[in-house]
C-alpha cells in the first residue's frame, strides 16, 4: 500500500506543455482513475511517476519519500520506487517465455531460485495463464499478453500499480472481465493502483475515484464516480462521461423556454446563472410520451437496438438522441415511426450557464 | 511515436557527429579532391576535360555508356511487367521466400550469366557449336546489344520482385472492384500502374546504375569502349594518380547522381522504407493460383535456363566443340576448392568488415531515423539512399588517387579501401534493414526492465541483443552478398591478385578456358550459398512473425 502525493507538477516538450501546476493525491489502497482524451499526458503523467521522465517542476512522493523534485533534481531510480507498470502497449518482452518475463523481475531482484519459481507460478495462477508458461508471448493473443504485463508487474509485490490503457487492445467481452478481475486483485491484494484510460465506461466501473483530465492537462473534476457521473462541473465533464443531449434554453419572464416552448424541468438552474442557458442530459433521462406534457418534436430517425430503441428527435431545431427500454415502449404504446410527433419531458437534466453548441445534423 | 520538439539524448548527437564524419572523411573529401584534380590542368597545361572532349573515342564511349544502361533498364522493365501485371491480375500474393529470391540479382554478379551464355551459345561447344553455320547466336558477337540483354535478363527477377511488391497488397481489392464492375484496363491505369511505378523506377534505377558501374560484364564481352572499362584501363596503363581516369571517373558519378535523382522523385515510400510487413497468404482460387504458379515457375525456369550454361560447365569433364559435355564430374569443384579457399577467405575479411561497418553506422542511423522528425527522417533517408549513385568504379578511383597522391598511404596495399569503398556502397541497403531490426524494440521494453532493475549492461545484453539479434543477422547478410559481388571496386583496389576476393578470382578463371569449369564451379557453390541464405532467412522471418502469417483472435491461442 502506498499513497502519493504530485505536486506543481510541470512537463513540456520543446515548446508544447503537457502539464502544467498538476497537482493530486492518491490515498493508500484506492483505485484511482484518470479519464482523458487521447494526447492529453496520461503517459507522460504515469511516466514521471514511475521516473522515467523529470518533470520541469514540482515534486512526487511516494508513500510521503520524495521520489522526484524539480528543485534540486533529485530523481530516485525507477526500480526503487517500489511501484509495477503495466505499459500501454504491454511491453512484453518477445523472446523470452511467459514464465522468463515474469520471473525477469525476482531473477534481478536476486530471489533465489525455488522462491523464485513458485512467486513466478503463483502470479501466473493469479492472472489466470496457468498451464501457459512455457509458450512466447507471439503465441499468445492479446489479452493473454496483458495479462503477462499485469502478472510480470505483481510479482515483485508492489506497493504501488500504474496501469496504462491496459483493457485498450482487448475485445468487449474480455474487457469486462479482465475490468472485474484488476478490481478484484486490488482488493484481494490491497495495493494501490493508478489507472489511466479515455474509456469513460471502465473508469466508472472500477474506480473508487476518479479525475477527469482535459486535453490541455488540466484537472476539470475529481470525485467519487456518482458525483462526477451525476454532478459534472462543465460540459467538458459531462461530455465526456458518455452520450451528452444538449438543449438551447432562454429564461424569460421566470419561464424556461425552448424556442418558443415552455418546458417542464425537474430541476431549476441556480438563481445567480443568466439568462441564456443550456440543459444537458443523458438519452436515457428523457421521458417520452405520446401527448400531454413536454415540449412538442418531432421523430427523425427510429432503430430498434434489441434491448432499447433509440429515437433521433428535433426538438425546435435541435437534435436529441433518446433510450427507451424495449419492453417499456411495447408497454407504453410508445412505438414511433420517423414523422411522428412527441412530447419530451425529464427525469433529470444539468444546468449550464451558457450557449452549448447543439447537434443538428442526423 | 513521432513528436516535434522532443529533446534528443545526447547519444543521436554521437550518431550524427559519426555518420557524418565517416561520409566526410570516407566520401566528401576524397570525391572533392576528384573533382579539383580533374577540373584542373594537367601537366602539359591543359584541361583535362578540353582533352576529353577533343578526343570522340571519350564521347562515344559516354553514348554507348548511356544506351547500354538505358537500354538494360527499358528491357528489364519490358520483360518485368507482363508477368507483374499477370500476377496482379490473377491476385496472387507471393509467399515471402518467392520475393525473396527475386533480390538474388544483388547477390549475384552479371558476368556469370554472361559467361553462362557464352558458354551456351558461343561457338565453343553447346547450343552455339550446334547451330554454327546456320545462326550465330554468340552474346559476344552482338556487341552493345549483347550487354543489354544480359543486364536486362539478369535483373529482370528483382524488378519483378520489386513491383509486385508494391502492387499485391491492394491485388484482391482490385479484384473485388472488378467484380463489381470497374473494368481491369481502368483499374490496371488507376491502381497497378500508379502502384507499381514506384518499385518498377527504383529497380530501373538500379538497373541502370548496375550496368554504367559493370566492368565483369563488359569486358567478357570483350566490349572496351564504355566509361567504366575505359576508366579501368586508364588506371592499369597511367597509374593511380592519371587524371583522364579522374575525369571519367567523374563523368560516371555525375551520370549516376543523375539518374539516381530522376528515379529518385518517383519512389518516395517504396524499398528503401521496405518495413518488412509481407502480405497475407493469398486468397485467389485454385485454378488462379495454379495459372499464378505455373507463371513463375516459366520466369524462374527460363532464368535457370540462361545459367545453365554455367552449372553444365562446372559439371563437366571435356566440353569442346560438342553439343554436350563428353564426361562430368566433380573435378572443377575439387580444384575449386583446393586452389581458390584463400579467396572465400579474402572475401569473408573484405566483405565481412564493410558488413561490419554496415550493421554499425545503419544501426546508429536508424536510431536517429526513430527519433528524427518526419522531415529530416526523409531527407537523411534520401542522402543515404542517395550513396547509390556513387559508382564503384569511380570510388575506387577516387581512392586510388588519394593513396597516388600520398593521403592515404598508409591504406595502401592493406585492402582497407576495398572494405571502406564495399561499406559505403552496402550502406543504403543495409539501412532499411537496421530500421526493420529497431522495429522490434519499442522503448517501453527498456523502461519496462529498467523498472524491474536491471542495470544498462544487462539492458543491452538480455533485452536490446536478442530482440536485435536477427535483423542485424539480416543487415549485415545483405551488406555483406552485396560487397560479395562487387566487381567494379575490387577490380580496382585488390592490394593483389593473391588477395583478391572470390567474385574476382571467379571471374579471373572463368576469363580463361582452362579456368572456366573450375570459375564456374565456384560460381555455382557461390549462387548456391546466396540461395540457401534468403531462403532460410524468409523461412526464419516466417518463423518469428507468425502473426504477420496468419492473423490472430483475441481469445484462441493455438494449439
Ligand atoms: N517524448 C516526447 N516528446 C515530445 N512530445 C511528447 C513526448 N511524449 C509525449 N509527448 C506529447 O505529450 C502529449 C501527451 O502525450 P501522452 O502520451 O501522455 O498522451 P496520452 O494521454 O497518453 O494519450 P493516449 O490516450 O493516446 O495514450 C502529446 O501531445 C504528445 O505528443
Ligand atoms: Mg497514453
Amino acid at each position: 500500500m502506498a499513497n502519493i502525493q504530485i505536486d506543481h507538477l510541470g512537463k513540456r516538450y520543446g515548446d508544447k506543455t503537457v502539464l502544467a501546476d498538476f497537482s493530486l493525491d492518491l490515498t493508500d489502497g484506492e483505485c484511482f482513475t484518470l479519464l482523458g482524451p487521447s494526447g492529453c499526458g496520461k503517459t507522460v503523467l504515469l511516466r514521471l511517476i514511475a521516473g522515467f521522465e523529470k518533470p520541469e517542476s514540482g515534486t512526487i512522493r511516494i508513500d510521503g519519500q520524495v521520489v522526484t523534485d524539480a528543485g534540486d533534481g533529485s530523481s530516485v531510480s525507477p526500480d526503487r520506487r517500489g511501484l509495477g507498470m503495466v505499459f500501454q502497449d504491454y511491453a512484453v518482452w518477445p523472446h523470452m517465455s511467459v514464465f522468463d518475463n515474469i520471473a525477469y523481475p525476482l531473477k534481478l531482484a536476486g530471489i533465489e531460485i525455488s522462491a523464485r519459481r513458485e512467486r513466478t507460478l503463483r502470479a501466473i495462477e493469479l492472472v489466470g495463464l496457468a498451464g501457459l508458461d512455457a509458450r512466447l508471448p507471439s503465441q499468445l493473443s492479446g489479452g493473454q499478453q496483458q495479462r503477462v504485463a499485469l502478472a510480470r508487474a505483481l510479482v515483485s509485490e508492489p506497493r504501488l500499480l500504474l496501469l496504462d490503457e491496459p483493457l485498450n487492445n482487448l475485445d468487449a467481452n474480455l474487457r469486462e472481465e479482465m475490468r472485474f478481475e484488476i478490481k478484484a486483485l486490488q482488493q484481494k491484494l490491497g495495493i494501490t493502483i493508478l489507472y489511466v484510460t479515455h474509456d469513460q465506461e471502465i473508469a466508472l466501473a472500477i474506480a473508487d475515484r476518479i479525475a477527469v483530465m482535459d486535453e490541455n492537462g488540466r484537472l476539470r473534476q475529481l470525485g467519487t464516480p456518482e458525483e462526477v457521473y451525476e454532478r459534472p462541473v462543465d460540459d467538458f465533464v459531462f461530455r465526456f462521461l458518455g452520450i451528452a443531449n444538449f438543449l438551447p434554453v432562454s429564461r424569460r419572464d421566470g419561464a424556461l423556454c425552448v424556442g418558443d416552448q415552455a418546458g417542464d424541468w425537474p430541476s431549476l438552474p441556480p438563481a445567480h446563472y443568466g439568462d441564456t442557458l443550456t440543459a444537458g442530459f443523458r438519452p436515457g433521462d428523457v421521458q417520452l410520451s405520446r401527448d400531454g406534457a413536454g415540449l412538442t418534436g418531432t421523430i427523425r430517425r427510429a432503430s430498434f437496438l434489441g434491448a432499447q430503441f433509440d429515437y433521433l428527435i428535433d426538438i425546435g431545431g435541435a437534435l436529441i438522441r433518446t433510450a427507451l427500454p424495449s419492453h417499456d415502449a411495447l408497454a407504453l404504446g410508445l412505438l414511433f415511426d420517423e414523422g411522428d410527433a412527441c412530447r419530451v419531458g425529464f427525469h433529470s437534466v444539468q444546468w449550464f450557464d451558457r450557449a452549448i453548441p447543439t447537434s443538428d445534423k442526423v | 511515436m513521432k513528436a516535434a520538439g522532443r529533446r534528443e539524448p545526447p547519444l543521436v548527437h554521437l550518431a550524427v557527429a559519426l555518420l557524418f564524419l565517416f561520409l566526410l572523411l570516407f566520401l566528401a573529401l576524397p570525391v572533392g579532391r576528384l573533382v579539383l584534380s580533374a577540373l584542373g590542368d594537367n601537366a602539359s597545361g591543359h584541361s583535362t576535360f578540353a582533352l576529353l572532349l577533343a578526343n570522340p573515342l571519350y564521347l562515344d564511349s559516354l553514348i554507348g555508356s548511356l544506351a547500354a544502361s538505358a537500354g538494360a533498364a527499358l528491357l528489364a522493365a519490358m520483360l518485368a511487367l507482363p508477368p507483374a501485371w499477370t500476377l496482379w491480375r490473377l491476385q496472387w500474393q507471393p509467399p515471402l521466400a518467392v520475393q525473396l529470391l527475386g533480390f538474388m540479382p544483388l547477390f549475384v554478379p552479371p558476368f556469370m550469366l554472361s559467361l553462362s551464355l557464352q558458354s551456351l551459345l558461343g561457338r565453343g561447344g553447346g547450343l552455339g557449336f550446334w547451330l554454327a553455320g546456320r545462326i550465330d547466336l554468340d552474346p559476344s558477337q552482338w556487341g552493345l546489344a549483347g550487354l543489354i540483354v544480359i543486364e536486362a535478363i539478369h535483373y529482370a527477377p528483382l524488378l519483378l520482385s520489386l513491383v509486385v511488391l508494391s502492387t499485391a497488397p491492394l491485388a484482391r481489392d482490385a479484384g473485388i472492384a472488378a467484380h463489381l464492375g470497374d473494368g481491369w484496363a481502368r483499374l490496371t491505369r488507376r491502381v497497378f500502374l500508379p502502384l507499381g511505378m514506384p518499385g518498377l523506377a527504383f529497380g530501373m534505377a538500379i538497373t541502370f546504375l548496375k550496368t554504367l558501374d559493370d566492368l565483369a560484364t563488359p569486358l567478357s564481352l570483350g566490349l572496351t569502349n564504355l566509361i567504366a572499362p575505359l576508366a579501368y584501363f586508364r588506371v592499369g596503363t597511367h597509374g593511380a594518380g592519371d587524371l583522364v581516369a579522374a575525369a571519367l571517373a567523374l563523368v560516371l558519378i555525375a551520370v549516376s547522381m543523375l539518374a539516381w535523382t530522376l528515379g529518385a522523385g518517383r519512389m518516395r515510400q517504396i524499398p528503401m522504407t521496405w518495413n518488412g510487413t509481407h502480405l497475407r497468404p493469398d486468397a485467389a482460387r485454385p485454378g488462379q493460383q495454379h495459372l499464378a504458379a505455373t507463371l513463375l515457375a516459366a520466369v524462374a525456369g527460363f532464368t535457370a535456363l540462361c545459367y545453365s550454361g554455367m552449372v553444365v560447365t562446372a559439371f563437366a569433364g571435356v566440353w569442346s566443340h560438342t553439343l554436350w559435355p563428353e564426361s562430368w564430374g566433380l573435378q572443377h569443384f575439387a580444384a575449386a576448392l583446393a586452389t581458390e579457399s584463400a579467396s572465400f577467405i579474402n572475401t569473408l575479411r573484405y566483405c565481412g568488415t564493410a558488413a561490419l561497418i554496415d550493421v554499425v553506422i545503419g544501426l546508429a542511423i536508424a536510431y536517429v531515423l526513430r527519433r528524427a522528425p518526419a522531415r529530416r527522417e526523409l531527407r537523411l533517408t534520401q542522402g543515404v539512399a542517395g550513396l547509390l549513385g556513387v559508382p564503384g568504379v569511380a570510388l575506387a578511383i577516387t581512392y586510388l588517387q588519394c593513396v597516388d597522391s600520398g593521403i592515404a598511404i598508409p591504406f595502401d596495399a592493406t585492402g582497407v579501401l576495398l572494405a571502406l569503398a564495399f561499406a559505403l556502397r552496402g550502406l543504403p541497403f543495409a539501412l532499411p534493414a537496421c530500421s526493420y531490426a529497431l522495429r522490434g524494440l519499442p522503448d517501453a521494453h527498456l523502461d519496462a526492465a529498467r523498472l524491474s532493475g536491471a542495470s544498462t549492461f544487462l539492458i543491452a545484453w538480455r533485452i536490446v541483443l536478442p530482440a536485435l539479434a536477427f535483423g542485424l543477422v539480416v543487415a549485415f547478410l545483405i551488406s555483406f552478398g552485396i560487397a560479395a559481388v562487387d566487381l567494379s571496386s575490387a577490380m580496382l583496389l585488390i592490394p593483389s591478385e593473391t588477395e583478391a576476393p572470390a567474385a574476382y578470382t571467379i571471374y579471373l578463371n572463368m576469363q580463361t578456358s582452362t579456368g572456366r569449369g573450375t570459375g564456374s564451379a565456384l560460381a555455382v557453390l557461390a549462387i548456391a550459398a546466396v540461395a540457401i541464405v534468403l531462403t532460410a532467412t524468409a523461412a526464419l522471418i516466417a518463423r518469428r512473425d507468425p502473426g504477420a502469417a496468419a492473423p490472430r483472435s483475441e481469445h484462441g491461442a493455438p494449439p
